[in-house]
């Protein structure tokens, strides 16, 4: 039955169309008048049976859908033998939802255009032999063949070969990165030049494209607190509406006013007018690399007033890399780099790692060196040749009787006092080199904070666990006044709970790896890591792109959003006002009341749709 | 086990409702949800006691299509 109304409706819409049309000719000549009528009757009927169907479908749910209401209307417009305002009812209810679901379609496209960016096929390799597999039927530790043009069919890493890919899929970038043996590929994205083997590490729905793709599905589903008002408010209006209606016929005794309340007052424009703005803005942010998890986020996010940053891997990238590196006496920097970053590079400290890969992203080889011996605390020692090498901190150097001149002890206070630890190179008992390892800040840090206040955002705020010259020095760095140090993650919840008792509204930006707490207890919670699950579990708002000014991008858009919701509700409300004002005054009649009413569903829908054009507000 | 079916567009948030409680009523189903916007429908069953196709079969006696 359902498929049949589905797969017929529209077909007998455009012939209880063409029927309407010819009976209002035919009415307007006088002579047919009894044709005129049977061709109404036609048209109320094929285009009233889907609707009075989809009407008692609603009861048996135990919800007075807006079917009821027209199905009681048209049926009241038979009994008094308005003919033509029955059929002319029920063609622009059926023609309006009709185009409803043309414009829907257009809105629900941008999470349709990303499901079919899905990969379809894989090639496997196997020995000698390249097999043409579906993508679903690939499995970790696959090794697969990837060649230019192709898309990657699942998440992995490269182990042969190079090429650039392009991940606008996944992070909205549509410049090509460059990938190479070690580097981690996405499903999803394709190969704009080159060719490469990867193996699998996350296949099937477990890729981060499939990650993503369910998140929005869910997201667009999710309702917001004013959805859910509207929703519970229209389950008691439309049986008021009935009440109404009724009324209205029991103290004017006229059946004509009666019916037509009940066409003006249908919410249509209401029920839909808030979801189809959350639809919108949320697949616009999908494209965008910005997922925002449902309308209660867009909602609570648009609302914030307060963000606060955490410093290590938010702020700073997380990882310590060498900021300078300052040559002493007569030496050349690639040899001392090479016996400094070969010497370094067989401990697992984080300054050392640092200090390694420098050395290689200086293309320096690194020198073998023999007989070492690691000095807890204060670096290492080792032998080259007939010379002594030692890397380590100033005490390491004072141990060995070496002794810094004035110039090595003002650089060192500087650099210190920048937020920067410091790493000593001597050979010999000379001191030649001396490095500045620092937590970089993210280049996008400063332009991002002020963004955010320029967009109205009351507090700004760092905290951190780091002590607190570093965290001064980093945060005026960025330029963020309010910084707390030294604090225990407990503390970080501390200050947000009382942030909160002020009546703030509380966006957290951690790493996502040791915030969860502090991102869970924020009423939003974004966590900057990209596409890991982690981030990804415990945001409100997902970042794809571990890019600070992403944020900007997503209040804009859950701002605009929520401003395209609120616009709808009013559009819907002020319809229904102005018809119901008009029908007192005698006015408006039901076929007039119908044709508004389906033009402010689609007005809304139009509305909302600016959200996917986008505009310059994006930020 | 938890798949996920994709239908042909669901039209009214009503049908998405529909299939939602069919689907749950069903013998074997732990939990089942029908994400209206996405036209899709995510199951959770015991594979002992029902199959894919048994689901799908569901949702098509109800009257909608079943695209994957």
């Amino acid at each position: 039955m359902n498929r049949f109304i589905n797969k017929y409706s529209n077909l007998f819409m455009w012939i209880a169309g063409g029927a309407t049309l010819l009976a209002i000719l035919l009415s307007k000549t006088g002579v047919f008048e009894t044709g005129a009528v049977v061709l109404y009757l036609i048209a109320t009927v094929l285009c009233g049976f889907p609707i009075f169907y989809r009407g008692v479908q609603g009861l048996r749910f135990k919800t007075v859908g807006i079917e009821v209401l027209v199905s009681i209307a048209v049926i009241g417009a038979l009994v008094i033998a308005e003919f033509s305002e029955a059929a002319i009812v029920t063609f622009l209810f059926q023609f309006g939802s009709y185009l409803e679901q043309k414009t829907m379609r257009k809105t629900r496209n941008a999470i349709k255009e990303l499901t079919q960016m899905a990969p379809a096929t894989a090639f496997r390799v196997e020995g000698d032999e390249v097999e043409e597999i579906d993508a679903d039927e690939v499995e970790e530790e696959d090794i697969l063949l990837v060649k230019t043009g192709n898309q990657v069919p699942v998440d992995g890493n490269l182990v042969f070969g190079e090429g650039y890919v392009n991940e606008a899929s996944i992070t909205g970038e549509s410049v090509p990165v460059k990938k190479s043996v070690g580097d981690f590929v996405y499903a999803g994205t394709i190969l704009d030049s080159g060719s490469f083997r990867m193996q699998a590490t996350r296949v099937g729905e477990d890729t981060t494209f499939a990650k993503i793709i369910e998140l929005v599905e869910e997201a667009q589903d999710a309702k917001s607190p004013v959805e859910r008002f509207i929703n519970r408010f229209s389950k008691y209006y439309t049986p008021a509406v009935v009440v109404m209606a009724v009324l209205v016929f029991i103290f004017f005794r006229d059946l004509d006013t009666a019916i037509t309340v009940l066409v003006l007052a249908c919410p249509g424009a209401l029920v839909i007018g808030a979801p189809i703005a959350n639809v919108a803005g949320i697949g616009r942010g999908a494209k965008n690399g910005v997922l925002l998890k449902g309308g209660d986020s867009v909602y609570t996010f648009a609302k914030t007033d307060t963000v606060v940053f955490d410093k290590t891997g938010t702020l700073t990238k997380g990882a310590p890399e060498v900021i300078e590196a300052k040559m002493y006496g007569d030496v050349s920097l690639e040899e001392a780099l090479s016996e400094a970053a070969g010497v370094e590079q067989t401990s697992e400290h984080p300054l050392a790692k640092a200090i390694v890969s420098y050395a290689k992203s200086k293309q320096v080889t690194l020198l073998a060196v023999e007989k070492q011996e690691l000095l807890k605390g204060m670096g290492v020692a080792a032998r080259l040749g007939e010379s002594e090498i030692l890397v380590g901190s100033e005490r390491l150097m004072e141990d060995r009787e070496i002794h810094l001149n004035e110039q090595q002890k003002t650089d060192i206070t500087r650099l210190q006092n920048q937020g920067a630890s410091t790493v000593l190179y001597a050979k010999d008992g000379q001191i030649q080199l001396l490095f500045a390892v620092a937590d970089a800040i993210r280049e996008d840090a400063k332009e991002s904070v002020q963004k955010l206040q320029k967009m109205g955002m009351r507090h700004i705020a760092m905290l951190t666990g780091d002590n607190e010259s570093t965290a001064k020095a980093v945060a005026a760095q960025i330029g963020i006044s309010e910084v707390y140090a030294e604090l225990l993650p407990e503390d970080k919840l501390q200050r947000i709970k009382n942030w909160q008792k002020d009546d703030r509204c509380i966006t957290f930006v951690g790493d996502g790896v040791n915030d969860s707490p502090a991102l869970t207890l924020a009423d939003t919670g974004i966590a900057m890591g990209g596409g890991t699950d982690v981030a990804i579990d415990s945001s409100d708002v997902v970042l794809i792109q571990s890019r600070l000014t992403a944020i900007v991008e997503a209040l804009s858009l859950a701002r605009f959003t929520k401003r395209i919701m609120f616009e709808n509700i009013a559009i819907a409300v002020g319809t229904v006002v102005l018809l119901l004002i008009g029908l007192f005054a005698g006015y408006v009649h039901m076929a007039l009341g119908m044709l508004i009413h389906e033009a402010s569903i689609l007005l809304v829908i139009f509305n909302a749709m600016r959200l996917l054009i986008g505009s310059k507000k994006k930020g | 086990m938890k798949k996920s079916i994709q239908m042909e567009e669901l039209v009214c948030p009503m049908c998405a409702q529909k299939i939602e409680t069919a689907l749950k009523k069903a013998e074997g189903v732990t939990d089942a949800q029908v994400m209206y916007n996405a036209s899709k429908a995510k199951v959770e069953f015991d594979e002992n006691v029902t199959s894919l196709d048994t689901l799908k079969e569901i949702i098509t006696s109800l009257g909608y299509v079943v695209i994957k």
